[in-house]
């Protein structure tokens, strides 16, 4: 008969490890999720804090922005408009986009870390911010798209005179700051794009003849003056007018019979 | 072409900051008035004298700081910061000694700031040229700020006797006369 081998009895500490484990890597992996759960709790909380806003104020800034309602989208856009990069619609879209995205990152960077500064610093602060970042954006645009980077730098510079004021317009935060900052920025950036892209789009077809580098009307002779400087500031006067005009029958419209 | 784009903008930034940006910061009636002129050409020389002493700063931080470690790449940020710390010493300096000053700037330097910025801006690194070549280039762009900033309250002023269609009354007729002021002096470029 074949002898089967002897079973080596298991130590002392082997067995007390066995029993201990299940329940120390079960208290383990408890602690850890606690905490992470409280983590994750104390950051909804941060969140909703910072960010939640009512969905009426949110939409209420939004508009403000984007009917160029509020006077640093409007400044901004008044600005860009007598540059050369609205002379082109291709630079025009892109210095819309960078200032979208260069506008809300600097809003939210000066939200989160300046609540308590006084409104110059505030106003100095996002400025630089929005020079610092707008350099990065310009810098981007040379490398992604060479053609569209020249005259980048000034836009910015305009957005940051304008971010200047943006403090002392809208003083001091109350409320969920990071929130408000977003959907400010969103409308003004929505608002400010808009702008350029329609005078960078009328520009270049009255004043060129051409749309994104395409010749349209053949044998018309574009009004030169308008891809000047000037051509910026009568489109600019011709448009206020125009909305105004808007405004007064959507006024009338809403009026009851 | 830089001095058209200049003058274009200074008065765009003179009318957006009279019509849009003033009223939002309790600073009203920036050019209006009277009182007008005198604002406009004291801020204009306020900014002058911040354009020509950052001028001569940022050439140097060019020359010796910014280019040697290869980052031009943060010279608009040096220009913010200097035309921001010149304006706030400007408003000590006129708190202090010159009441007066202080007075008729009260409440309007953020646009100096602005205004001083965008001249910096437009004016641009020096680019190797040499420090008189860029101090001069910096003059005559100081001067063609300061002739907008005397320019649009003088238009402003003319413009209260105007009586044009409502629609146009204020910031649009403001920017048409700032267009044709731009025209004129595109005749000195051409085409």
């Amino acid at each position: 008969m074949k002898q089967t081998p002897e079973k080596k009895e298991k130590s002392g500490w082997w067995l007390a490890l066995r029993a201990k484990l299940p329940g120390q890597v079960k208290g383990f992996f408890g602690k850890v999720s606690g905490r992470l759960k409280g983590a994750a709790l104390a950051c909804g909380r941060w969140f909703k804090a910072a960010f939640a806003l009512p969905g009426r104020e949110a939409g209420s800034l939004l508009v403000r922005g984007l009917l160029l309602r509020d006077p640093i989208a409007a400044v901004s856009a008044a600005l860009c408009a007598v540059l050369p990069v609205t002379a082109r619609l291709d630079r025009g879209v892109a210095a819309a986009v960078a200032a979208l995205a260069v506008l809300l990152l600097a809003d939210l960077i000066t939200a989160l870390a300046g609540k308590k500064l006084t409104v110059p610093l505030r106003g100095l602060c996002r400025a630089a911010a929005v020079v610092l970042l707008g350099c990065g954006a310009a810098a981007l645009t040379a490398l992604w798209f060479p053609g569209l980077a020249e005259g980048m730098e000034l836009v910015m510079a305009v957005l940051a005179a304008a971010a200047l004021f943006a403090a002392y317009a809208d003083g001091e935060p109350d409320g969920p700051a990071a929130g408000r900052a977003v959907m400010t920025a969103l409308g003004r950036g929505l608002g400010f794009g808009w702008v350029v892209i329609l005078v960078a789009c009328l520009r270049e077809l009255l004043g060129a003849g051409t749309l994104w580098g395409a010749t349209l009307f053949g044998g018309a002779v574009p009004v030169l003056l308008l891809a000047a400087p000037c051509g910026g500031l009568f489109l600019l006067a011709l448009g206020a007018a125009a909305g105004r005009v808007l405004r007064r029958l959507g006024k009338k419209g809403g009026e009851p019979q | 072409m830089n001095g058209l784009i200049l003058l274009a903008l200074s008065l765009a930034a003179l009318l957006a900051e009279h019509y849009l940006a003033g009223p939002a910061m309790d600073a009203p009636g920036f050019l209006a008035g009277e009182k007008g002129l005198r604002r406009g050409a004291v801020s204009g020389l306020v900014t002058a004298l911040v354009v020509l002493v950052s001028a001569a700063a940022l050439w140097a931080l060019e020359r010796f700081v910014l280019v040697p470690v290869e980052l031009e790449v943060l010279a608009p940020a040096a220009r913010l910061g200097l035309a921001w710390l010149l304006v706030w010493l400007t408003r000590l300096v006129a708190e202090g000694l010159l009441p007066r000053l202080g007075g008729l700037l009260e409440g309007y330097l953020p646009f100096v700031t602005a205004n001083g910025f965008l001249v910096l801006s437009v004016l641009g690194g020096a680019g190797g040229a040499g420090f008189g070549a860029y101090l001069l280039r910096a003059l005559l762009y100081v001067l063609g700020f300061w002739a907008a900033s005397l320019l649009a309250p003088a238009m402003l002023c003319r413009l209260e006797e105007a009586e044009p269609p409502k629609a146009f009354r204020g910031l649009p007729l403001a920017l048409l006369t700032a267009a044709l002021a731009v025209m004129a002096a595109l005749a000195f470029y051409g085409m």
